[in-house]
């Protein structure tokens, strides 16, 4: 055959781009980032994107017909939200007759809710065959395409995995496809598939090439190509969807692979069971197999809908089977205006307004008057779900207001805590880190900060020892020694008392905490630079020798020894040349934010959230994340606006921003007078448990400690408030902190689960309301942000990972056995990229089941999200008809969007059509369908 | 898609003129979302393009109307304009890919001559 052309190879790489829209690429678990797993079809209106994706991945992308009756008769869903959904989809339905059967006389809108009740029933989410080899199993009755499924799963899963293999695959660092061609003329399994060996040892050398070749094998059509390798895809989503990360972030992927490799894997399996088969159950081989394929694709059924006949079933429900004709063609004609496809669309609908309608009438309620008083404090938490209980149960403590922001602070970093050796991306995935900070010992705390760092690297230690055990089959039997005398206890106490284990590690990790640091937040001139390198110096200097009482004087002298050659040992095993040093010292220089973006940022994150007057002598910054044991999704529970890390960094880095005499004088200039005794606390927030930790308390000044200690009085008033009333929430009589340290638990707590909405606007919107954590709060006044920059990245940043999580719960809970990451006890991790359901398979994608349901019963409810903003209707419009990002998901229904310019005035809700229409509750529409 | 070609520093179906001591090469522009960068970079690498430049953040105004360029704290929904510059003989390849890929996805190629002073970094 004669090699492809670079045109040919070049036209498949761009199909194979195409194809693989019906994946979205996955994180590792380890740095877990929630995706819409149909995120590439965004351009396309949500219902389009399901019924292009939904037949390959054998997937409904809403909840079942049944499903939604079940919540009718519960009336979660009731008569007025079916008319008013019905009139949303069909809004000629206003204009229509009233259709006659017999002798009554019904409401189009009546008859269609009609329509809605009789059909009940609807087949399994229909898969389409998938590729040659699934085309192949259906028609002449092999099983080719599972054994691909097998094979090329095995192979995927030796080469991601990085850490669980005892021998791991060789070469990998040249490809998923070159390793694989590499090694698999050797692989056993090629004699048990009956496969000739020869095709597997004289494969080509690009992956294109082998591709071609299969594709050429199999006879698929030019046309057809990139349909071909869709369905080729949607065979293993969740290895493809891993694989297309790599392919995207090739920068942050240990060994090279990409989809083309995958699907040159896939097809050459493919190409050679499908030759085999088709050689032996039909005279002329693949080609007469081709011509099946071909007939019988043209023949596949239509939608099977049927007006008439739904008519006459329908006429029959209500008592009228002997409507005459005449009549019942009105019926049809009714009917034909709304397709039997589309009514577990028009159910969804109504499920999701009948929460939004209540949503918005909570909202509209009169706000409480703010105290004209200075406030004790005020608090700034993430917009996560989780700390609107938080914050509700804060201001209940007394005169503290409470503000909601993206968690990350708006601070796009790199951090470099001093305990460890990388940086972590402390922001939203889509955003590239524009700037390092870095963590240093506080000036007067080193010989302790030394102790603190040591005792957290044994504890983690002991850790890495029990992860290991976990990866590795081997281990166990070497864990005594390899996690040292303390496994041992720790391991005997964690399992017969979680809580107690729990107190243990946290001892371990609080003596670690407590260690005496602060972020360099500023950008250090070349002196401080300086001071700040030999710092750093003498700690390492401690931390080699393992002396951590080692005194300031004694490591400076060793440092400076070392600097100048004496000390030719420590120079050479801490890199303390002259050099070394310079290099140091210039990359400090580097670090943070020089006094301009720190007056940028610092004017742009307070105009957001609307604090820019009326201080209070403490303003919290919190940052939040989960602390839970023995969790494969532990990054899930974190915060999403950090990436699927914890924020405490962000809080920290902005309160030592905030707290910058000269910063607050710049402000000043600007119209944002902080008084001198308001002072920023860092803080974090555990939402696994609901304790606030203040962060920083070294950096206190003498003038605030009794004011901290009140906060944190109430903060902890307020986390056990809200504990007691997450515990009614989750099943099981367990409270949330024994939860949380139990290893067994499947489910420390609800994450962000029956989140339903997104609310923007001043903190008096939501005081006071129980919201139920179900809504995402970014505090806004569009008087404070003049030229709407603000809410522009509050719709399009936050919001836009709001509808990555909201789409990850929904597609989760529709369809928890395709996008979904099925029953937690029966994972089994692949190193830190995800996991498997059993010992082999595909990997999983989305949550586990125990992350939305309670057993049988969904505890999250699938809706797409509401965002709900008061600003400025033009403002808003403006700012939509600009944004592809907000057109796209708006016009396509991704999420929804309801508008009021001020709390006493009325909402207005943006149509798929891109018009603005007054909301109106269900009921009213009620009164005028049954009148 | 549309693609436009040009014939810098000549008059349109003429030979361009020669510059003295310059290798004449062909420039491939591309305007795509910034979530698709990955990709047209992909296929230019495997098309043996040994490097391109990318502006992220691209403004203007064209068929689906006004493209805001800038957002302050999401790099992906915006416009990326990316350039490559290639021998004649790797630009088949690329714009077979490219015209691939404009048949389901939104962007713009502009294809032109150019000069080069280093050749050998284009090869």
């Amino acid at each position: 055959m004669t090699p492809p052309t670079d045109a040919e190879r070049s036209r498949l790489r761009a199909q194979i781009g195409a194809a693989a829209r019906i994946l979205h690429a996955t994180w590792p678990l380890e740095t877990f980032v929630a995706v819409n797993p149909l995120g590439d079809l965004e351009d396309r209106p949500f219902e389009d994107a399901v019924a292009l994706a939904g037949p390959l991945l054998g997937v409904r992308g809403r909840p079942a017909l049944a499903q939604f009756h079940g919540w009718y008769a519960a009336g979660r869903i009731t008569d007025a939200d079916l008319d008013a959904a019905l009139r949303r989809r069909v809004p000629t339905l206003a204009e229509h007759p009233d259709i006659i059967l017999g002798g009554g006389r019904l409401n189009p809108v009546a008859a269609l809710r009609a329509a809605l009740l009789h059909r009940t029933d609807e087949p399994s989410p229909r898969t389409v065959p998938r590729g040659a080899g699934e085309w192949c199993d259906r028609l002449l009755d092999t099983a080719v395409a599972p054994v691909v499924d097998e094979q090329v799963a095995k192979w995927c899963a030796a080469f991601c995995d990085t850490t669980g293999a005892a021998v791991p695959m060789p070469g990998r660092e040249a490809g998923l496809y070159a390793v694989w061609r590499a090694l698999v003329p050797h692989d056993p399994a090629l004699r048990r598939l009956g496969v000739e060996r020869r095709r597997f040892a004289e494969l080509p050398e690009r992956p294109e090439d082998a591709i071609l070749s299969a594709l050429a094998r199999l006879r698929i059509p030019s046309p057809e190509q990139t349909g071909e390798l869709r369905a080729q895809l949607a065979r293993l989503p969740g290895f493809g969807s891993h694989i297309k990360w790599r392919e995207e972030h090739a920068d942050q992927a240990p060994h090279p692979a990409d989809l083309c490799d995958l699907l040159a894997l896939r097809l050459t399996y493919e190409a050679a069971l499908v030759e085999q088969a088709a050689g032996r159950r039909l005279p002329d081989g693949v080609a007469a197999l081709r011509a099946l394929v071909e007939a019988h694709a043209g023949a596949e059924p239509a939608t099977g809908e049927d007006p008439s006949r739904l008519a006459s079933g329908l006429a029959a429900s209500l008592g009228q089977a002997d409507a005459e004709p005449e009549q019942l063609a009105g019926l049809v004609a009714l009917l034909a205006l709304l397709p039997e496809s589309a009514y577990g669309w028009v159910w969804l609908d109504a499920y999701e307004w009948h929460y939004r309608d209540q949503l918005l009438a909570t909202l509209g309620r009169p706000a409480p008057p703010t105290p004209p008083t200075r406030p004790a404090a005020q608090a700034v938490f993430c917009i996560d779900a989780r700390s609107e209980g938080l914050r509700r149960h804060l201001e209940a403590q007394g005169n503290i207001r409470t503000f909601g922001f993206a968690g990350f602070y708006q601070l796009v970093i790199r951090y470099h805590a001093l305990h460890s050796a990388h940086g972590a991306r402390l922001c939203p995935v889509p955003l590239t880190p524009t700037k390092s900070v870095s963590e240093r010992v506080s000036p007067g705390e080193e010989v302790d900060a030394a102790r603190s760092i040591l005792a957290e690297r044994r504890a983690a230690a002991v850790n890495g020892a029990f992860h290991a055990a976990k990866d590795d089959l081997a281990a166990p039997f070497a864990l005594a020694e390899a996690g040292g005398w303390l496994a041992g206890p720790l391991a005997l106490l964690k399992t017969v008392l979680p809580e107690g284990y729990g107190t243990a590690r946290a001892h371990l990790a609080a003596a670690a905490l407590a260690r005496r640091t602060e972020p360099v937040a500023h950008a250090p001139g070349p002196v401080e630079a300086e001071a700040i390198v030999a710092a750093a110096e003498r700690q390492a200097i401690r931390a080699h020798l393992a002396r951590p009482g080692l005194s300031e004087a004694e490591s400076e002298r060793l440092r400076r020894c070392a600097l100048a050659g004496e000390e030719p040992s420590l120079a050479d095993a801490l890199d303390l040349g002259a050099e070394g040093h310079a290099r140091r010292v210039a990359r400090a220089t580097s670090l943070g934010y020089d006094p301009a973006e720190q007056l940028d940022w610092a004017e742009f994150a307070l105009r957001s959230f609307g604090l820019v007057e009326q201080f209070a002598r403490l303003v919290l910054i919190t940052g939040h994340g989960s602390a839970t044991e023995n969790n494969a999704y532990e990054a899930a529970l974190d915060c999403g606006a950090c990436g699927g890390q914890r924020g405490g960094p962000n809080a920290r880095i902005a309160c030592a921003l905030l707290n910058r005499a000269d910063l607050r004088e710049a402000l000043a200039g600007r119209g944002i007078a902080i008084p001198p005794d308001t002072w920023f606390l860092a803080a974090e927030h555990d939402t696994a448990t609901d304790r606030v930790r203040i962060l920083d308390h070294h950096l206190i000044p003498a003038s605030h400690r009794d004011d901290v200690a009140t906060l944190q009085d109430a903060l902890d008033r307020a986390g056990r408030a809200l504990a007691l009333e997450r515990a009614a929430r989750l099943p099981g009589a367990d409270h949330p902190r024994r939860r949380a340290r139990d290893w067994a638990q499947i489910r420390p707590e609800w994450g962000l689960a029956r989140h339903a909405a997104f609310i923007v606007g001043p903190g008096e919107m939501v005081s006071g309301l129980d919201l139920e954590c179900r809504t995402f709060l970014h505090s806004y006044d569009w008087r404070a942000d003049p030229d709407g920059t603000a809410l522009e990245t509050i719709l399009t940043a936050p919001g836009l990972v709001i509808q990555w999580i909201n789409a990850q719960y929904y597609f989760s809970t529709t369809d928890p056995e395709v996008l979904g990451a099925g029953d937690k006890t029966l994972h089994n991790v692949i190193g830190t990229i995800g996991v498997l359901q059993g010992h082999a398979g595909d990997l999983r994608l989305g949550l586990p089941w125990q992350s939305v349901a309670a057993g049988p019963e969904l505890h999250h409810e699938p809706m797409r999200a509401l965002y709900a903003v008061q600003a400025p209707l033009e403002r808003v419009r403006r700012l939509v008809e600009r944004n592809d990002l907000l057109r796209h998901y708006l016009d396509g229904e991704w999420v929804a969007l309801v508008v009021r310019d001020e709390a006493d005035r009325p909402w207005v809700r943006r149509t798929p059509a891109g018009d603005w229409a007054p909301w109106h509750p269900a009921t009213i529409h009620t009164r005028e369908t049954n009148t | 898609m549309s693609t436009n070609r040009s014939d810098a520093g000549g008059v349109t179906g003429q030979e361009p003129a020669a510059r003295d001591g310059l290798t004449r090469m062909t420039k491939v522009e591309v305007v795509v979302r910034s979530a698709d960068t990955s990709l047209v970079a992909n296929l230019l690498r495997h098309a043996g393009v040994t490097g391109y430049t990318s502006l992220s953040g691209v403004s203007g105004f064209g068929h689906h109307g006004y493209h805001h360029g800038r957002l302050l704290f999401n790099d992906t929904d915006t416009l990326s304009l990316l350039i490559a510059v290639m021998p004649d003989a790797r630009a088949e390849a690329v714009l077979a890919g490219l015209r691939e890929l404009f048949e389901e996805r939104s962007g713009v190629m502009f294809v032109s001559d150019t000069y080069v002073s280093r050749p050998e970094y284009f090869r």
